[in-house]
This record gives C-alpha cells, sequence and structure tokens, in this order.
C-alpha cells in the first residue's frame, strides 16, 4: 500500500535521535536495551510494510486495487489458540491439569487455523481472474464474478 | 470428517478489491454453529471492536465499585471498612483494571471499530490474528482478577508491583502470581490488537486516502498503536522476569535491580498513559469539529504534533524515578517538559476550530469541549511534576493522585463519552437521548471535580497516598468526605449514562446515516454499518474530511438545498425531523 511504512519510519527515526540522547546523557545498558528493541520493533513493522510492496515507502495516495482477497467471516481457529495459550498460562499457576488441556485446544485450534486458511486461498483462487493468455485461449473476458444481489444486511446476505 | 465449505460468494467492494466471503471450515455433518457463538468467534472487525469495549465497560464498573469502596474507607479518619490487606488489594485491582482492562483496551477497541471504517477499509488486517488477541487479552483479565477467589487475595503489591515489594517473599500467595500472568496475557492481546490496526493503516487505505488525508481520529489511533507495538513487549517481558523473580531466581536485586525494574516497567508505564489518552483526544477532536461545522483547524501542523508527542512520550518514562538517584533528571526532566510544545499546538487547534465555527451544544460537545478543560488541570499540574524540584516535593502525595486521576479519569473518560455519543448512532442507528445525556455530562463533571479537586490541597497538606487510615485532622477529614460524596456523584452519573444506553436502544430513535453531517467516511456508510462496511461508492478523497468537501462543492454547484443530501450518500444529511441539535 502506498505510503504505509512511511510514518512508521520517521516515528523510528524520532525515537532514534531521542534514544541517542538519553544514551549520551545516561548510559544505562538496562535503558539502551529496552530502547533498541522498541526502534527495532517499529522498523520491522515499516519493513514488513515495504516487503509487500515497494510502494509502501512512496508518497502519495494509494491507487485503485483490483485484487481478490479472502474475508473471513468467524475463525474458531484463532479463539482456539488465544483461549488455548491463556489456558495454558493460567494452568502454570492454577493447576498443571490446564496446562495439558491449554496445550490440547491450541494444537487442535492450530489444525483448525490450517484448515480455514486452506479454504480461504482455495476460495479466492476459485474467483481469481484468470491470466490475460489464459483468458484469450478461453475466450473469456477477465472480469471478476459479478457481485450477487445485496439485500438486507449488505454484503452478508450472500451468506 | 472435515468439509470445506464453499466460497459464499464474491464481492467487488468500493475500494476496487474483490472479497470472497470465506467462513471457516466445520465438520460437514454439524449444523451451523449459533449466532452467539459464531460471535464471539466472530472477525468482523466491529463485532470485535463492540466485544471489546462492551467488557472493557464492564470492567471499568469493577474497577469503579473497587474505587468506591476505596473512597468510603477514607471518608472519615480511623474508619474500619475494610482492612489493611483488603486495601491494599483494592488500590492494586482498581489501578489494574482500569490501565490495563478498561482505559487502554477500550481506547484500542475505538481503533478497531473505526480506524477501518474512517480508511474506507472493508476489514481489518489479520483479522484471526486481532481476535486471538482479544481472547488472550480477555483471558488475562479473568485470570488478574480470579485473584479475589484465592485464600491469599488478589495482586497487592499496586499496578506497577515494583520489586522487590512484588517477590515472592515480601508478597507471598497465588493471587499475586496471577496478578502478574494476567498482566502478560493483556499485554500480549492488546499488543496483538494493535498490531493489527497498525497494518490496517499501512496496507488497506481506499484509493485517495493519502496519508495526510487521514482524518485527525484515525492518525491519533495509530500513533497509539505505535506506542503499544513499541513499549507493551517490554512490559511481557518485565512481566515473565517478576514471576520468574517470585519462583526464587534473583534478577532484579539489591538497589540497581529495583532501579532496573522500574526502568523496564515505566518504558511501558508513561507510554501507556498516552494510549490512554490520544484516541479520546482524537475522538473529541471529531466532535468538536463536527459540531463546530468547521475543518479541523491546523491539520498539518496537527498531525506533525501528534507524531513528536508519542514520540515524545516514549522518552520521559523515567520522570516517574527523578526520587530514586538511579537516573538522569536533566534528560528526563527536558523531555518531560518538552511535552508542553506538542500539547499546546492541539489547545490552540481546537480554539482556533471553535473560532467562527457553528457550533451546537451537543452532549458530545460538551463532552468533547470538557475533555480538553479537564485534561488542561491534569496537563498543567503535570509540568509541575516534570520539574524535578518539585516532584521532590509532591512525590508520594495525594497531589500525584490527583494529576493523574484528572489526565486518566477527567481527561480520558470525557473524550470517551464524547465518542461514544458521537458514534453511538453509527453504531447503532439509533441516537442516544440528548436531556439524559446532558444529565450525565453535568453529574459527571461536578463529580469529578469533587472526587480529585481536592486530592490536591490533601497533597500539599501532607496525605501520603495508599494509606488506609489516616489521623484525625479537620482539614483533611472535610476534604476527604467531599471526595466521596464525589465519587457516589460519578456513579449517579454512570447510571444515567445506562439508563440512556438502555431506553436509546429499547425505544430507538433512527439516527440516519449522517445525523451531524460528519466528516469522515465513516458517515458515508449506513448505520450501523454493513459487514464489508462500504456497499456504495465511496465519495472522492481530496483531503482529510471527504464528506465535508462534498457537501461544499454540492453548494456551490446546486444551491444550499443540496448541500445536505449528495446524490448517492443515501440520505447523508440532517434529521429529516428536525431533531438535529
Amino acid at each position: 500500500m502506498r505510503g504505509g511504512s512511511i510514518p512508521v519510519l520517521i516515528w523510528a527515526c524520532l525515537l532514534l535521535v531521542l534514544f541517542a540522547a538519553n544514551w549520551i546523557y545516561q548510559g544505562d545498558i538496562v535503558q539502551f536495551a529496552q530502547s533498541a528493541a522498541a526502534v527495532i520493533v517499529i522498523v520491522l513493522f515499516a519493513l514488513a510494510g515495504a516487503a509487500f510492496g515497494r510502494g509502501a515507502l512512496r508518497r502519495g495516495p494509494p491507487p485503485q486495487a483490483s485484487t481478490v482477497e479472502g474475508v473471513s467471516e468467524v475463525s474458531f481457529g484463532a479463539a482456539g489458540v488465544g483461549f488455548g495459550l491463556a489456558t495454558l498460562v493460567f494452568g502454570i499457576v492454577w493447576g498443571h491439569f490446564l496446562i495439558y488441556f491449554g496445550a490440547g485446544l491450541m494444537v487442535f485450534s492450530l489444525g483448525r487455523l490450517a484448515l480455514e486458511l486452506r479454504s480461504e486461498r482455495k476460495s479466492v483462487s476459485e474467483h481469481r481472474p484468470p491470466a490475460p493468455l489464459e483468458a484469450s485461449l478461453r475466450d473469456e473476458s477477465p472480469e471478476v464474478p459479478a457481485p450477487a444481489t445485496p439485500g438486507h444486511g449488505g454484503r452478508r446476505a450472500q451468506r | 470428517m472435515v468439509g470445506i465449505e464453499p466460497t459464499r460468494g464474491a464481492v467487488r467492494a468500493p475500494q476496487g478489491r474483490t472479497h470472497v466471503s470465506v467462513t471457516a471450515p466445520r465438520l460437514a455433518a454439524a449444523p451451523r454453529a449459533p449466532g452467539w457463538i459464531g460471535g464471539l468467534a466472530s472477525t468482523d472487525h466491529k463485532r470485535l471492536g463492540l466485544h471489546m469495549m462492551a467488557l472493557s465497560f464492564l470492567f471499568f464498573i469493577g474497577g469503579g465499585v473497587m474505587a468506591l469502596l476505596m473512597r468510603v474507607q477514607l471518608a472519615q479518619s480511623q474508619m474500619h471498612f475494610v482492612s489493611y490487606s483488603s486495601y491494599e488489594a483494592l488500590f492494586t485491582m482498581h489501578g489494574s483494571t482500569m490501565i490495563y482492562l478498561f482505559v487502554t483496551p477500550m481506547a484500542i477497541a475505538l481503533s478497531v471499530y473505526l480506524v477501518p471504517l474512517q480508511i474506507g477499509a472493508s476489514t481489518i488486517s489479520a483479522p484471526r490474528w486481532a481476535l486471538a488477541g482479544f481472547w488472550i487479552w480477555l483471558s488475562g483479565g479473568v485470570v488478574m482478577q480470579s485473584g479475589w477467589l484465592t485464600e491469599t487475595g488478589p495482586g497487592r503489591a499496586g499496578w506497577f508491583s515494583y520489586v522487590p515489594l512484588s517477590n515472592g517473599a515480601w508478597t507471598p500467595g497465588i493471587g499475586q502470581d496471577m496478578w502478574t500472568l494476567g498482566v502478560v496475557l493483556a499485554a500480549l492481546g492488546l499488543t496483538m490488537i494493535a498490531a493489527c490496526v497498525l497494518l490496517t493503516v499501512m496496507r488497506r487505505r481506499a484509493p485517495g486516502m493519502a496519508l495526510l488525508r487521514m482524518p485527525v481520529y484515525t492518525w491519533t489511533g495509530l500513533v497509539s498503536v505505535l506506542m503499544v507495538v513499541g513499549a507493551f513487549p517490554v512490559l511481557i517481558v518485565v512481566m515473565c522476569l517478576l514471576y520468574a523473580e517470585r519462583l526464587g531466581a534473583h534478577i532484579f536485586t539489591g538497589f540497581q535491580g529495583s532501579i532496573d525494574y522500574q526502568d523496564l516497567f515505566w518504558f511501558f508505564g508513561h507510554p501507556v498513559v498516552y494510549v490512554m489518552f490520544f484516541p479520546y483526544l482524537g475522538a473529541a477532536a471529531e466532535a468538536i469539529a463536527v459540531n463546530a461545522h468547521k475543518r479541523w483547524f491546523g491539520y498539518k501542523a496537527f498531525v506533525a504534533s501528534m507524531m513528536g508527542f508519542s514520540a515524545l512520550s516514549m522518552a520521559v518514562w523515567s520522570h516517574h524515578m527523578f526520587t530514586t538517584g538511579g537516573v538522569s533528571n536533566q534528560y528526563f526532566a527536558f523531555t518531560s517538559t518538552l511535552l508542553v510544545v506538542p500539547a499546546g499546538i492541539e489547545y490552540f487547534d481546537v480554539i482556533a476550530t471553535l473560532i467562527g465555527g457553528a457550533i451546537f451544544l451537543r452532549t458530545s460537545m460538551l463532552f468533547a469541549l470538557t475533555f480538553f478543560v479537564q485534561f488542561l488541570i491534569g496537563g498543567l499540574t503535570g509540568i509541575f511534576v516534570a520539574s524535578p524540584v518539585l516532584d521532590y516535593q509532591v512525590h508520594q502525595s495525594y497531589f500525584l493522585v490527583g494529576h493523574f486521576h484528572y489526565t486518566l479519569f477527567a481527561g480520558s473518560v470525557f473524550g470517551f463519552f464524547a465518542g461514544v455519543y458521537h458514534w453511538f448512532p453509527k453504531v447503532t442507528g439509533a441516537r442516544l437521548r440528548e436531556g439524559l445525556g446532558k444529565l450525565h455530562w453535568g453529574l459527571l463533571v461536578v463529580g469529578t471535580n469533587m472526587t480529585f479537586g481536592p486530592m490536591f490541597f490533601l497533597g500539599e497538606k501532607g496525605m501520603t497516598r495508599r494509606i488506609a487510615q489516616y489521623p484525625e485532622d479537620p482539614q483533611w477529614g472535610t476534604l476527604n468526605l467531599i471526595e466521596t460524596i464525589g465519587a457516589g456523584i460519578i456513579a449517579l452519573a454512570i447510571l444515567v449514562f445506562l439508563a440512556n444506553v438502555v431506553v436509546s436502544l429499547r425505544r430507538r430513535v433512527v439516527a440516519g446515516d449522517d445525523p451531524w453531517l460528519g466528516h469522515s467516511l465513516e458517515w458515508a456508510t449506513s448505520s450501523p454499518p454493513p459487514r464489508h462496511n462500504f456497499d456504495r461508492p465511496l465519495p472522492p478523497i481530496r483531503s482529510y474530511a471527504p464528506l465535508l468537501d462534498w457537501r461544499e462543492e454540492a453548494m456551490e454547484l446546486h444551491g444550499p438545498e443540496m448541500a445536505t443530501v449528495p446524490a448517492g450518500t443515501g440520505g447523508l444529511g440532517p434529521d429529516p425531523e428536525g431533531r438535529d441539535g
């Protein structure tokens, strides 16, 4: 996305200047370590944005996109992973049976999450417009499928 | 056998992307999950945001009850309403509940709900990640509060749990362990959710939504989540180290160990104050601009000040440690005092936005204006304590309690209610009652100033914080009694607000899509918004107030009567029944 990483990088630079001044004043290793960690995390976010596309470092408004993407409606897998992790941590102080339960729930939920992601990829590939060469061979227009008729509740009515 | 459910259909969204609604795979023979269970696993950012808001508010009520119990204990000298041990648990859990489970998550929840709508996105980035974060945060809250059910009670070492007080020797018991791990989970969950908001701003802005066309609220949300992802991981690490310390690992030993713990804790602890402030500042700013029917003044200066403000607030943490003798007071006094500059820009923007505006004193506007006035008291007393010389004088006194309650309660909560009254019609499709809203506002103003104002005088008269009893003193007694009555008035104000919500939802006054003539994109969709946020074309985005641009353009082309209902907006405009304002 155009320009997405720019404010993140600017912010990281501001932090860098402030933390460098702190290092000059203080020279404390704990303060240096935590400051460096914060800057690194922020820079990693900016780089992650740039990794999705170099436009993230360019100025200007985002252009029109014509991509197909999956939008999940519900995810029992993600909820299960979160709840499983929390149960596992709770088990550390409350009772070891919760550690086993939480770990089991996490493994089960991760499996379910993998299925959800596979389902999403499959759905997206089904709706991806064919490549121009493929389209010309099929004599089809590379258009995305026509939208379903919106009804009460907007897009969700398609369910 | 697991069956992969087929895709429900593809939709060309107004933003140009094509969305494929994907549901979770389910057992082929299993019935469809009932609505409320599906709701708990919903990846829709609006439902996620609303769930967080509702649960945060429940925690707020819990934290408020704890505050009331403390105020009853302090209403008169030598009271025996609660034991010393219970009082320690109450002030620890009151602070922890308000910070980890109410103000911070509520601020992030507002961003989860609003930021995608304001930037014209159809969903949040990494919604599954956000959902997992929500469950982790909620579980953290439950773990933390479960300490009340233990024999030793919950955490008792303050919301910061300094070592050595919080180590296994000085605060034994499972309750403090649960507090520590609860904070780990809550911080982890909030960090995950904040990362999703950050990625949404980075990757999902609508075509035309350049960075300097993002609404004011979105900028405040963006800098907040930047601070969360920068600072919260340090809290997670320090809480894990504290847990190890409680198990017997000697990590924070001696004077330097205590200083190191405080350094690590306040590296999170001060930025979180601003995470609890910026989104509410954004909400108040939106309410002021819309209710003044004017563009937010000095937008670019505001954006620059937000970037500087947030970065500076990451570099002031050790002003909480001036009196320890373990940090460089000069550096942190300098950066803390420098905060006056961006704060001043914001106040200048507010005043300049109001000047010449057609001001409607709706409830949201009253809350927004009061937010800035009340926060000013917290901010100005903040300048006092940014000076080490004065900080030595008032350290550990009620002056500090008054200062941070003016910033966090009188500041954040007023901004929060400004946002609630401003966006309630968008979220529910119904308006809150103005009469009850103004009663709520009036009670809250009186209650807040009665509760927190006398704290400055108590601090000046030498009353220290975290004491469960105090000696006979006519001045202390009177001021404490006033505070307790004020706390009761705040509770009454919250009851009026809850009554307003119930009445407004049961006997709905239909709000329409854009009841206040809003400026940003969330007002260009239906109320409440559809699943993918926008099912009609977005207006052209040429500034940070695209709907205002649209109206002005329509007025130039077609005259004033066309300005309120631009073609194709599906009824953008004032309330046809004339209830507006």
